[in-house]
């Protein structure tokens, strides 16, 4: 309940600027977009519906699934010395800065939403969500949940990196090339050449975006949707282990700055 | 010859900054080296299942971005780091600092930083293009060269005037420091056929016809298609909103106020 009290005061604050989330929303609305246009104007078999669905539902997913936790927490936290208060607070650090992030991410999200209405209403595009089975569905729902959680894990930890570096900025900007590339931003995955799509697969990218909105594209049958689950689930484990042991050892290295 | 005297010491402070952190040197090469490699990756990529789009050949979507990487290289060489901070100052109140420097303000807070490593983008840009070209079979006579580097200079001051004129809104609204964000990704327009935009026959996504003119009028150019009314839109555009943005600027300061802004 207490995690819900510092949800909403969080919302609060995020409501109030709301104008640089407006900001926010529209760089991850800008990129996929484009990519429509692009695709409308190509000579190509691939089917067009099929493309604008998966971009428009990455406009979403860029905005309701992917965390940008990693600055907050290097720079804000571990460089000016703030960490020392959520360490004194009887909460568990990451689902601290989870509750300050995911107001961000309910409101982008719903920004995302009402811009897929918007297109839907007024430009008549035509988005085809894809499920032969009812239980595809509830898969789907929990691969999203399954990336948010992922996302934030992932960028908690990329955000430790900072009890070891000065300056973490190249790593956060390495991060974000790899995750341009096998999280699906560029293209789906499925039109990467046949050994960069494989090794896609395997990496923990394209399970925090591109999986998630392919399964809602319908690009997958149950099975295929079963092990994409699983392959989160190892992804979601691993980050966990990664968080204990950056945080166990950060913290040694970590010197606490007060006035 | 006062103020290419302050270029030079802005270039050299800046150079000696880049090489006092080792760690940070190493970082930027590789995020700039990275980012220039993934814009030419990404074009082979959406290109991998596509014969042409909008009547562009694959070769000729190559060209654009190898120009497009050229115009940003420039861009992100003289003027990104310096417009990456506008809204910082802004908000801190440190424009007044600005203000009373015996100097042109929107020059100096357009070039107070210089971003030395983005000679690598632009080396890996000129060195796509070229073999593009060479693959497409592409000579250029001297005179085509000069009007080639003329109308990139113009695609520079183009997107300068674009940036400036948006990040002037935060002195209005000094939170909007992250519309720089938006404007990274937003100039990845130049990178297509003005025909992506055309296609849409909205009113509200022409006003933006402007920025495609950047690369796609000096590869029309180049491949010998270009017309007259395309060097003049590139012309009039270049130097229109370069007054607009100046103008616009000087309106903005009239509501600037300080630190409590």
């Amino acid at each position: 309940m207490r995690y819900v009290k510092i949800l909403l005061l969080n919302l609060q604050q995020v409501f109030e600027q709301r104008a640089r989330s407006f900001v926010w929303f529209l760089l991850s609305l800008f990129g996929p977009l484009l990519m429509v246009l692009f695709w409308r104007g190509a000579s190509t078999t691939i089917s067009f519906s099929l493309i604008s669905s998966y971009y428009f539902l990455l406009v979403i997913g860029g905005s309701l699934l992917m965390s940008h936790s990693e600055e907050d927490i290097s720079l804000i936290d571990i460089q000016e010395g703030h960490l020392g208060n959520y360490l004194l607070k009887p909460f568990m650090y990451f689902f601290a800065k989870w509750t300050e992030e995911i107001p961000y991410r309910l409101l982008q999200g719903s920004f995302g939403i009402l811009t897929l209405f918007i297109f839907v209403l007024f430009v008549h595009i035509n988005i085809s969500i894809n499920f032969p089975k009812v239980l595809n569905i509830f898969i789907a729902i929990f691969l999203v949940i399954g990336g948010i959680i992922l996302a934030q894990i992932y960028k908690t930890c990329l955000g430790f990196i900072a009890f070891w570096m000065t300056d973490a900025y190249g790593v956060f900007q390495l991060s974000d090339m790899l995750i341009f590339v096998f999280g699906g931003y560029i293209v789906p995955l499925f039109l990467f050449p046949h050994t960069v799509e494989m090794i896609s697969y395997l990496i923990p990218f394209s399970y925090m975006i591109y999986f998630p909105v392919a399964a809602f594209v319908g690009l997958f049958n149950t099975q295929q949707l079963l092990l994409i689950l699983l392959g989160q689930i190892v992804w979601i484990s691993i980050f966990s282990l990664f968080y204990k042991m950056l945080l166990r050892n950060g913290l040694k290295a970590f010197t606490g700055v007060g006035q | 010859m006062k103020y290419l005297r302050i270029y030079w010491a802005i270039i050299k402070i800046n150079t000696t900054l880049l090489f006092t952190y080792r760690a940070n040197f190493y970082n930027a090469v590789i995020i700039t080296t990275g980012w220039g490699i993934i814009s030419i990756v990404s074009i082979f990529l959406l290109t991998a299942k596509t014969k042409s789009v909008y009547g562009w050949s694959r070769d000729e979507l190559y060209l654009l971005t190898g120009l497009y990487s050229i115009v940003i290289g420039l861009f992100h060489m003289f003027f990104s780091s310096s417009l990456e901070r506008f809204a910082r100052t802004i908000s801190l109140g440190n424009l007044d600092s600005y203000l009373l420097s015996p100097i042109d303000v929107q020059l100096f807070l357009s070039t107070k930083f210089f971003r030395p490593v983005s000679s690598l983008r632009l080396i890996i840009a000129i060195a796509f293009t070229m073999y593009i070209m060479h693959s497409m079979n592409i000579e250029l006579s001297i005179l085509n060269l000069t009007t080639f580097c003329l109308y990139i200079l113009l695609g520079v001051i183009l997107l300068y005037s674009i940036w400036f004129l948006t990040i002037t809104l935060t002195i209005w609204n000094p939170n909007l420091s992250n519309l720089v964000e938006f404007l990274y990704n937003f100039s990845n327009l130049a990178r297509y056929p003005p025909a992506l935009l055309l296609y849409t026959k909205n009113l509200i996504v022409f006003l933006f016809i402007p920025l495609t003119l950047i690369t796609s009028v000096p590869a029309r150019l180049i491949t010998g298609k270009v017309e007259p009314i395309e060097t003049i839109g590139l012309v009039v555009f270049s130097f229109g909103l370069f007054i607009l943005s100046r103008l616009f600027w000087k309106y903005a300061l009239r509501h600037y106020t300080s630190a409590s802004s």
